[in-house]
């Protein structure tokens, strides 16, 4: 079974660089590297990444 | 024949007259748009266009395709399906030959779209962004060796239901937006590359758990352990 982070309602596990309510860690991949943000946080950045998709 | 009959054979045929002048007017005017049948460079050719005059007449086989299909029938209701499109109009669309392929279908309304082969083509960028109705990819084929990046490939891609991936994701992918099928999802797992390390996937979670039962999405999974796959 592969190592996985569960978030609580709300928050999202981060790298900075994927995000996730639940993430499966690829071998070799370790927790300490993730942090929790606000679901708010993540709709902020995803905004701004949709922002810049539209040019 | 008098004038009286010539003018009755006229009437007579007036329907028959329209439709022929018709129908040159649609081939010279695409005779012109598609130097007949050798144009090659397709680079914002139908952004705006409106399904309903969607008649090619000849195959579409661009060596550059970015932006095809940029704004592609906004003013349509239903939004259209350009695979009936082109098989109304009786033409192919390969892209196989095409080196770029970013923003394909960017802002398109369409549902669906064709075969799309990226082999020529370094990366498949933002093909599908905001894409926001496209709810099938008949397939999506690209590259063996995963060499292709897939930035925002499938940004805003808020319909995209069923997609077959042939060839290998070999980089980051992201389709937290796209409420796939079970096979589609099956279908993107097993094109992740099993020796490439360090990338990541991410998935739209309650898609993926209409899908799929525990078991099952464990057993898919645990396929790809090289890879770092997020549920959003």
């Amino acid at each position: 079974m592969r190592e996985y982070l569960i978030a609580e309602q709300g928050y999202l596990w981060t790298n900075g660089e994927i995000y996730g309510s639940i993430i499966y860690l690829a071998e070799g991949v370790s927790k300490d590297s993730f942090y929790l943000v606000t679901f708010e946080e993540y709709e902020q950045m995803k905004e701004q990444e949709e922002m810049e998709v539209i040019e | 024949m008098s004038i009286a009959d010539k003018l009755t054979t006229i009437a007579a045929n007036e329907q028959k007259v329209y439709e022929a002048g018709k129908d040159k007017e649609w081939s010279d005017f695409w005779d012109a748009l598609q130097k007949n049948g050798k144009r090659t460079s397709y680079a914002y050719a139908f952004v705006d266009w409106q399904a309903p005059c969607f008649k090619p007449k000849y195959d579409i086989k661009p060596t550059n395709c970015t932006r095809i299909f940029y704004n592609f029938a906004t003013s349509a209701n239903p939004y259209p399906s350009v695979c009936k499109c082109l098989e109304d109009a009786g033409v192919v669309f390969d892209t196989s030959k095409s080196t770029n392929v970013q923003y394909l279908f960017w802002y398109a309304y369409n549902t669906d779209c064709p075969v799309i082969s990226t082999v020529s083509a370094d990366n498949v960028d933002s093909i599908f962004a905001v894409a926001r109705y496209m709810e099938t990819v008949e397939k999506l084929i690209l590259k063996d060796d995963g060499s292709q990046t897939l930035s925002n490939s499938f940004s805003q891609c808020y319909a995209l239901k069923n997609i077959v991936i042939e060839g290998v994701i070999g980089n980051n992918v992201d389709m937290s937006a796209c409420p796939l099928s079970k096979a589609s999802f099956t279908s993107v797992i097993n094109a992740l590359s099993s020796t490439t390390t360090g990338k990541t996937a991410s998935f739209k979670k309650s898609a993926k758990e209409a899908a799929f039962t525990a078991d099952e999405w464990a057993a898919l999974i645990a396929t790809k352990t090289n890879w770092t796959i997020s549920l959003i």
